[in-house]
């Protein structure tokens, strides 16, 4: 019962205004991603990402990179809080790693779809076994099996610290999804980095604020979506502490009965 | 199908996918705080 004065409130003022503001910057990045943002590559790009456009196609990079980056901030979530949930035994800890598990894998998915949407006309091909896709793939696969585990699971507490192990060595694999495009050859385009985003992307201006939209309106729907789910999760620990004590005093009620008769 | 009727599938199956699972999330915590109002009111 304590866990729920530790997450804030969902009907809280500030966790609305935080809703507002993500869906108020998602409707920005998809308004300026398919309206301002230029889509042939002879309009503004010189070399990277834009180079292979796909015509329209292209405006998918607006949304499956910041998701991609919000997947990876979803599985560092789930690494620190399980390290901080073997390390305190709070629960919260516990709550927070399986929460953004979670979205992390709703968010990767999203890259494992829209990826392949974009490469068939591009590439000619929906996958290729090249170190980016596979490894993502490996990574997606990582954090599913993660759901899994705690789904299946009989006793969700006592699953906890087996959870915690798993989300900590499967973040291994997330420097290597990440930085793969940079260590072998692979088809995958590199895209534009924070430090220099003209640079590797060949982006211009009016693709760069799309491109910066979304990477703001992602975290802070993550963020949003983090809250509610930390939540439910508080709630349910909640509700099945006070069903074990009913139970409880139910057992004790009816062994008494059967004691005085 | 042409590219740019791709990139409105991908786009809804972006924000629906998102938007779906939200509302699962919103229907399971009023799920549960009813449950947890009525296990409350058992308890006293």
């Amino acid at each position: 019962m304590d866990n729920l004065l530790l997450v804030p409130q969902d009907r809280s003022r500030k966790v609305k205004l935080l809703g507002i503001a993500a869906w108020s910057m998602v409707a920005l990045a998809v308004f300026l991603a398919l309206f301002v943002a230029r889509e042939s590559c002879d309009d503004f790009c010189q070399q990277g990402f834009a180079d292979a456009s796909g015509g329209p196609l292209q405006r998918i990079f607006y949304f499956h990179v910041p998701a991609a980056w919000v997947a990876y901030l979803g599985f560092a979530m789930v690494f620190i809080g399980s390290i901080a949930y073997l390390r305190t035994g709070a629960q919260r800890w516990d709550i927070l790693a399986h929460g953004s598990a979670e979205i992390g894998v709703v968010f990767s998915t999203l890259v494992l779809i829209t990826g392949p949407i974009w490469a068939r006309p591009v590439w000619g091909t929906w996958w290729q076994w090249d170190a980016r896709l596979t490894s993502a793939l490996v990574m997606w696969l990582t954090y599913v099996g993660y759901l899994f585990l705690r789904g299946l699971a009989k006793d969700p507490r006592g699953v906890g610290r087996i959870a915690a192990v798993v989300g900590i060595v499967g973040f291994i694999n997330v420097p290597i999804v990440h930085f793969s495009v940079y260590w072998w050859r692979t088809l995958h385009p590199n895209g534009p980095t924070i430090s220099d985003p003209t640079e590797a992307s060949g982006l211009g201006a009016q693709e760069l604020s799309a491109f910066f939209a979304s990477l703001i309106a992602f975290p802070l729907l993550f963020a949003w979506m983090l809250v509610v789910r930390a939540r439910v999760g508080t709630l349910e620990a909640a509700v099945e502490e006070l069903e074990i004590t009913q139970t409880a005093r139910e057992g004790v009620a009816t062994h008494r009965e059967e004691y005085a008769l | 199908m042409s590219n740019l009727v791709w990139l409105y599938v991908a786009l809804a199956i972006t924000f629906g996918a998102i938007g779906g699972y939200v509302a699962l999330l919103i229907s399971r915590q009023k799920h549960l705080e009813d449950r947890l109002a009525e296990l409350q009111r058992r308890m006293h």
